[in-house]
């Protein structure tokens, strides 16, 4: 317990009648990566800031560290000002009427340092995050990637115990995103503050942290390493989400390792799933996985799985592969492939390795 | 519509808006009245007027005024933006539709009020007296004066500051927080920096609407024979043997001042791109509760509404019904109807409550259309052509209302045909529109902005021509942006009397010049029936223009 450096239990919030956080908990190790990953309305900017105390929960309790900040039932509500955290807003919100210095000098200046140190640290920020050239700019004579790096660098210069990112990177343009996101982990692993991410972007989440939290409409869909939330996805939305699978619908067949989909088509999956047989399930299996086989090849001649029919219905070209749409006895399935299959349709294997039993 | 008859329209209009100072400018270099022939360059005119010690005198009380009444009335609109723009006060709305009224009701019908409530012989004054024993301060008095005024215009320091900050991101003030700032601190630290561009523009505002300011000057600092620019001007230029050249000269001198604070602003404001946020979406930040200390806030500001306008309009309905006001005579014993008789009964008032209203619905619907052009053809055309209407919409801020008048009275002289102009109400229509054209270009610019070119070029695309686009999309959509235009100017001009002081005939007065001819007659009652019958007509559009939200 005293290696978690944010301990959420039972926290709910609703705005009205609309429930936007359901009685979540999730607990946070110290000098962790964490990403909330989610689609938007989902609660996750909202989890941040209730984290942060700029938004206050119905229920529940939030300790940092040691630290209660929110009690509902002890009435305990901290101010943002004295949870001691690192903020990073979506448009960074930098204060345009102070020059860089100024804008990173400002909480050392709240904190009493006095006016050489205050400089010395500042400037001593910005030269580790290569900003010291940009010292005596305005907020509006920076490009945004200069701007995200003040921001990052005005949350850390005093050393917050935690550092709280609300999509950081999606201000920027795509070329730009990535190097952002390695110099991001680069600006984690140097500094080891404990790092709590908001983001909607997949990619970002999975390649930036230690722990992912998914979350949709309120809850937490799933927790785990970014290795177990793409491989071992356990809910058909988080398949969904995280790699775009394809689902197929079902129950599950008398031994646990094989699913019947409503057409009668039995498919079989990797590992045998704990659920009662009948109990709806779904196969999620992703686009990049489907193997094209010629009709009538010899079964022997590939992995093991399932084989069906395909016709293809819209071909796009994407350069380095081609994103495949088309018609199968199970209902619609995208597969993604280096070739195009012909025209008047072939047979697709879904290699029951790939094949993941997760519930709907 | 051609490229051609676009820029002949934009240079129409700044022939328009400019049209008051040009006379004024050749009058003041010349030795002679600008209708007669053969003038000759001169600075007699300036000569003369800084020998007057009547003018030095006047130039410093305006200072004073400006600047006492400005300070007033920003601090007064500021705190109250801040109260009730940031604080969760008990009857919030109701307090703020209380503290914008004086903008309802007007400087001159508030000033009748004050000095008929406040002045030395005035009802509160001899209350106060004969109950308690002490004498109010002077109202006429170059404070009095300043007192008035700033509360006056404080409603319009209001709206520029709430305005304000909205506009300001919560997100900035959340980010100080993060980094551990009270919210005080916040406030101070990051909420009133990103505001000092709002501030010296609202600083700068208010030094124009004084140096404008003619109701309170005359109607309080008169008496007490204090002049102001304002107020010598007045004289000056209607008196039977005007000098010409003098009135020039001053009105020069006016406009020297206000350009000369105009360029301290820009000065003082340096690159505004400091106060800008860079992109961002803005949510509306939600109020701070209070508890008992709301309540506490709350009365104050009601006193203060009580005290500035609440009590002088009620004092001014009762007078209007009265013949004589004193807290010595019981009010059952002076209780009439003589007073709107007496308005009622002569054919001269009656018809300059008609001129008004013509004026103010006729010419309000040829100034929205004058407005609704400009914004067409500001923003439907190059962009260099909309820098060139902008510019010149905003001219007339710069110009004080009386010079409008002067200006267009001379520009009437001399211009062929100006003789019917200055017979009808046509003149009074023009003046004010001129004067008011800003306002109302404001109004419809964000409107316009807002809905897009891209509206007006899909009807293009499906075959209907750039009339038919703006006739089935672009007015329909601006509506509700008219009508307010409409609304705005209809006030405006229902409540103007400085320009139109110089302009009417016989036949045109306007209301605001009749009820300033009655008050220095010293008819207290007919000014009071007329000031009730301008609020009972005014009052309900004003409130829906200046307080929907």
């Amino acid at each position: 317990m005293s290696d978690s450096a944010v301990e959420i239990s039972g926290v709910k919030k609703s705005f009205g009648a609309l429930t936007v956080l359901d009685d979540l908990d999730l607990s946070v190790a110290k000098g962790s990566f964490t990403s909330l990953l989610g689609p938007s309305g989902c609660g996750k900017t909202t989890l941040l800031n209730i984290v942060g105390g700029l938004d206050r929960p119905n229920h529940g309790e939030i300790r940092l560290g040691r630290d209660i900040v929110y009690s509902h039932p002890q009435r305990i509500n901290l101010p943002t000002e004295r949870r001691n955290i690192g903020y990073v807003f979506q448009n960074y919100a930098l204060w345009p009427h102070m020059t860089v210095l100024q804008n990173v000098g400002y909480a050392l200046k709240i904190r009493k340092l006095a006016a050489t140190e205050r400089d010395r640290r500042s400037r001593e920020i910005l030269d580790k995050l290569e900003l010291g050239s940009l010292a005596e700019r305005y907020p509006f004579q920076l490009s945004g990637g200069q701007q995200q790096r003040v921001a990052i660098a005005r949350s850390i210069v005093y050393q917050p115990r935690l550092l709280l990112l609300d999509e950081p990177l999606s201000n920027l343009d795509a070329q730009l995103r990535e190097r952002a996101r390695s110099w991001l982990k680069s600006v984690h692993e140097s500094f080891g503050l404990t790092t709590i991410l908001v983001t909607h972007d997949q990619s970002e989440a999975l390649s930036m942290s230690d722990q992912v939290v998914l979350l949709s409409g309120g809850h937490i869909e799933q927790v785990g390493t970014p290795e177990e939330i793409y491989e071992r996805p356990r809910t058909a939305h988080a398949a969904e989400f995280v790699g775009g699978a394809n689902l197929i619908a079902g129950r599950l067949a008398m031994d646990g390792a094989t699913l019947v989909t409503e057409s009668g088509m039995a498919i079989a999956v990797r590992m045998p799933s704990p659920n009662q047989a009948g109990a709806p399930a779904c196969v999620a299996i992703r686009p990049q996985k489907i193997q094209f086989i010629d009709s009538g090849a010899d079964p022997s001649g590939h992995a093991a799985g399932t084989v069906m029919s395909f016709v293809p219905k819209t071909i796009l070209y994407q350069g380095s592969n081609f994103e495949i749409v088309g018609t199968t006895p199970v209902g619609d399935i995208r597969v993604l492939a280096e070739r195009a299959p012909p025209a008047q349709g072939c047979d697709i294997l879904l290699p029951s390795a790939d094949c993941l039993c997760v519930t709907p | 519509m051609p490229l051609v008859v676009r820029w002949a329209f934009a240079m129409l209009l700044l022939a328009l808006l400019i049209s008051p100072i040009l006379p004024l400018i050749y009058q003041a270099f010349i030795d002679r009245p600008l209708y007669e022939s053969d003038p000759e360059v001169t600075f007699d005119n300036f000569r003369h007027l800084l020998k007057d010690p009547n003018f030095l005198a006047a130039c410093i009380n305006t200072l004073w005024f400006s600047v006492i009444g400005t300070l007033i009335s920003t601090f007064v609109g500021f705190v109250a933006a801040l109260m009730l723009e940031r604080l969760d006060l008990p009857f919030r709305r109701t307090l703020k539709i209380l503290f914008l009224s004086p903008i309802f009701i007007s400087a001159l019908i508030l000033a009748f009020a004050w000095s008929m409530l406040y002045g030395p012989s005035g009802y509160a004054a001899l209350l106060v007296k004969t109950s308690l024993g002490f004498s109010l301060p002077n109202l006429n008095s170059l404070g009095g004066m300043s007192l008035l005024a700033g509360v006056s215009a404080a409603p319009v320091s209001y709206l520029f500051f709430s305005a304000a900050m909205r506009n300001i991101p919560p997100m900035l003030e959340d980010a100080a927080r993060a980094a551990g700032a009270s919210p005080l601190r916040a406030m101070f630290d990051i909420v009133l920096p990103q505001m000092r561009p709002s501030m010296i523009y609202c600083l700068l505002l208010n030094f124009v609407l004084k140096v404008d300011q003619l109701a309170v000057p005359l109607i309080v600092g008169e008496p007490a024979r204090i002049k102001v620019l304002a107020t010598y001007l007045y004289e000056k230029a209607l008196s039977t043997k005007a000098d010409y050249g003098l009135v020039s000269a001053t009105a020069m001198i006016m406009l020297v001042m206000i350009q000369l604070f105009i360029w301290m602003q820009k000065y003082a404001l340096g690159d505004v791109r400091r106060y800008t946020t860079v992109g961002g979406r803005n949510t509306q930040r939600a109020l701070t509760p209070l508890g008992y200390t709301g309540w506490v806030l709350a009365g104050l500001l009601f006193f203060y509404t009580l005290l500035t306008t609440g009590i002088p309009s009620v004092f001014l309905v009762v007078r209007s019904f009265c013949s004589f006001m004193s807290p010595l005579v019981p009010i059952d014993k002076v209780l009439t109807l003589e007073n709107f008789r007496l308005v009622f009964g002569y054919e001269a008032y009656v018809r300059s409550i008609v001129n008004t209203i013509v004026v103010a619905t006729v010419g309000g619907l040829g100034a929205v259309v004058l407005t609704f052009a400009s914004g067409v053809v500001a923003y439907r055309s190059p962009l260099v052509l909309r820098r060139v209407i902008e510019q010149t919409a905003f001219i007339p801020r710069a110009i004080p209302g009386m010079l409008v008048g002067i200006g267009i009275f001379y520009a009437a002289i001399i211009l062929p045909g100006g003789g019917y102009l200055r017979g009808s109400l046509a003149i009074l229509m023009i003046a004010f529109t001129i004067r008011y054209f800003p306002s109302g270009f404001a109004v419809l610019t964000p409107s316009f902005l807002q809905i897009g070119e891209d509206m007006e070029r899909a009807v293009r695309v499906a075959g209907g021509r750039e009339m038919r686009a703006i006739r089935d999309v672009t007015i329909p959509l601006l509506r509700t942006a008219l009508v307010g235009c409409f609304l705005l100017y209809f006030v405006q001009f229902f409540k103007e009397y400085a320009a139109a002081s110089f302009l009417f005939g016989p036949d045109t007065a306007v209301v605001g010049t009749t009820m300033l001819q009655l008050d220095m007659m010293g008819n207290f009652g007919p000014v009071a029936a007329l000031s009730v019958i301008v609020m009972v007509l005014t009052l309900p559009v004003a409130v829906i223009v200046y307080a929907k939200d």
